[in-house]
Formats: C-alpha cells, sequence, structure tokens
C-alpha cells in the first residue's frame, strides 16, 4: 500500500491515492469515519482502476505531462516526440472525444465532457500512454 | 484486406482490454437513492444492535453501488457538487461490493475527503476497509481488514 497524500487540492476537498493489491476477488469495501465524532466529514469521487490501465506507456512516463488534473476546460498536453491524437474515454469504456495534435504538444477541450473520472489516450508515435483524469 | 484485417484484430484486442474500467459504481454520489440502505436492523456480529456501527453485520450483498447501515449518513450538495456526508456520532459507513477483481495484481484507489471549513485532524480521518464478501454475514466474525487511512485534512 502506497499512500500519496494531497496530490492536489480542489474545492476544499484533499484528493488521496493508494495502492491495493487484492488477494480475494470478490470482496466488500467499507469507508468509514473514524475520528471527531462532533464533526461531518464529507467524501468524494471514490475510485478504482487497474494500475496496468493507467501505466501502460510503452515509453518512460517522463517523456509525457499533461496538465491540469482535475481540469474544467481544458488540458494541456505535452511530449518528447509528436503526439498523433488523444481520446478522453469514460468510465463505461466509451471513447466520447478525440483530438487531433499533429505536434509535440497541444491543448484537448474538455468544457463539455460531464465531470468525471476518465482515461486519458495520448497516441504518441509508436506508443500509446494512458492516464487517469478527473473533469469537474 | 491486411488492412481490415488489421482494424479487425486491432478492435478485438482493444475492446476487452478497456471495457468498464472504474470498479466502483455512483462513485461521486449524485443522490442519496443511489445508496442503498441495506442491512439487518444494525445488528453485529454478536446479535447486538449497533445501527450504523462500522461492525455491522450484513445479510445481503447488493451486486452494486454503495449501500449503508443506518442514517448518520447522507449525500449533500453545495449547489454544483454532490458528495457523502458522514454525519456526527455514530456516522454510518458505506460499503460496496467489487466482484471479479484479479488477485495478486495492483489496484489505484483515489478518494476526494473534506471537512467543515475551519476544521482540521491530525488523525485518521476516512478508513477504506475490506472483507471477504463470503464472510458478510457470518457470525462470529468481526473486523475487517484496513486497505488504507486518510489522516491530516485540513480546510482553512
Amino acid at each position: 500500500m502506497a499512500i500519496k497524500p494531497e496530490a492536489y487540492n480542489s474545492t476544499g476537498f484533499t484528493y488521496f491515492e493508494f495502492d491495493y493489491t487484492p488477494t480475494i476477488a470478490n470482496v466488500v469495501f467499507q469507508v468509514s469515519k473514524t475520528t471527531d465524532p462532533l464533526l461531518s466529514t464529507y467524501v468524494d469521487d471514490v475510485e478504482m482502476v487497474l494500475v496496468s490501465l493507467l501505466d501502460t506507456n510503452i515509453q518512460d512516463s517522463a517523456d509525457f505531462s499533461y496538465a491540469p488534473n482535475p481540469a474544467k476546460t481544458h488540458i494541456k498536453v505535452a511530449a518528447s516526440e509528436a503526439i498523433v491524437s488523444v481520446a478522453m474515454i469514460n468510465s463505461l469504456g466509451q471513447q466520447v472525444s478525440t483530438t487531433h495534435i499533429g505536434a509535440n504538444d497541444g491543448t484537448i477541450d474538455v468544457a463539455n465532457l460531464a465531470r468525471g473520472v476518465y482515461i486519458l489516450k495520448a497516441n504518441i508515435a509508436n506508443a500509446t500512454i494512458t492516464r487517469k483524469v478527473v473533469i469537474e | 484486406m491486411k488492412t481490415k484485417l488489421f482494424i479487425l484484430l486491432f478492435i478485438t484486442i482493444t475492446i476487452p482490454a478497456i471495457g468498464q474500467w472504474q470498479l466502483f459504481e455512483q462513485s461521486d454520489f449524485t443522490s442519496l437513492s443511489d445508496v442503498t440502505s441495506d442491512c439487518s436492523g444494525g445488528v453485529n456480529y454478536s446479535n447486538e444492535s449497533c445501527g450504523g456501527c462500522p461492525e455491522g453485520r450484513q445479510n445481503a450483498v447488493p451486486a452494486s453501488n454503495w449501500f449503508r447501515c443506518g442514517n448518520k449518513f447522507t449525500v449533500s450538495n453545495d449547489g454544483s457538487n454532490y458528495y457523502a456526508e458522514f454525519l456526527t456520532t455514530g456516522s454510518t459507513p458505506i460499503r460496496q461490493f467489487a466482484g471479479g477483481l484479479t488477485t495478486g495484481v495492483p489496484y489505484r484507489i483515489s478518494i476526494k475527503v473534506s471537512r467543515p471549513a475551519g476544521t482540521y485532524t491530525t488523525g485518521k480521518n476516512v478508513t477504506l476497509t475490506m472483507k471477504n464478501a463470503d464472510d458478510l454475514n457470518l457470525a462470529n466474525l468481526s473486523g475487517w481488514s484496513e486497505v488504507a487511512s486518510v489522516p491530516n485534512v485540513t480546510v482553512n
């Protein structure tokens, strides 16, 4: 288990992520509040994704960058080689947009995407890079 | 012809690989009706009443979606965003079944946590635990295995 606290802070929520390797195929997860019973705690966007799906970059991940994450209107992408196109895939596996870049950097318009978690899939030369992004 | 075969092969390989990749349903808590209340009256493994207790015994495991044991939980809205709210004393935990996981392979779990403005915590604030789905309703089996806990949430 590796916790990466406060990867970013957005709209009062703090984002945490960690890796979990199951030893059982069918499990029940529980989210509970553990401290300060006199105060409420708010939770949002509890996500669980296969790490291999997030990190299937054929090349070194340092060759590809994207920001911001989470995003509201646009995402800037950059790579050491020409980015052919960038697709956005929703949680149902549906490809909801494709942006042709044709350069080492570019911008993806995400203003019309519903809020939620998406897979950003970038086609770069002979490589395919996938990353999880949050649209707010 | 070769091109068509290549495209067909690509689609055949790619689509199942992507599929439905998000393993939690209703992860953004769009309304309280999405969170099923489905417990046996808030009974723990010793058959003692404990409405909303984290050790609450479960008779049935819904195949999908969040479910809760107790009423100290709600889904709130700040005007533009829905979120889960764990209420004060006796806070009700929420649960979700995840089936067909690949054992021995890492998954990445992410969660966003917030607090009332001006408050902070110095210890565990939110804990994610798990239990074998087959054991959820077995008597004399208490305790959940901790997957992760979220510390030190500060909201100014």
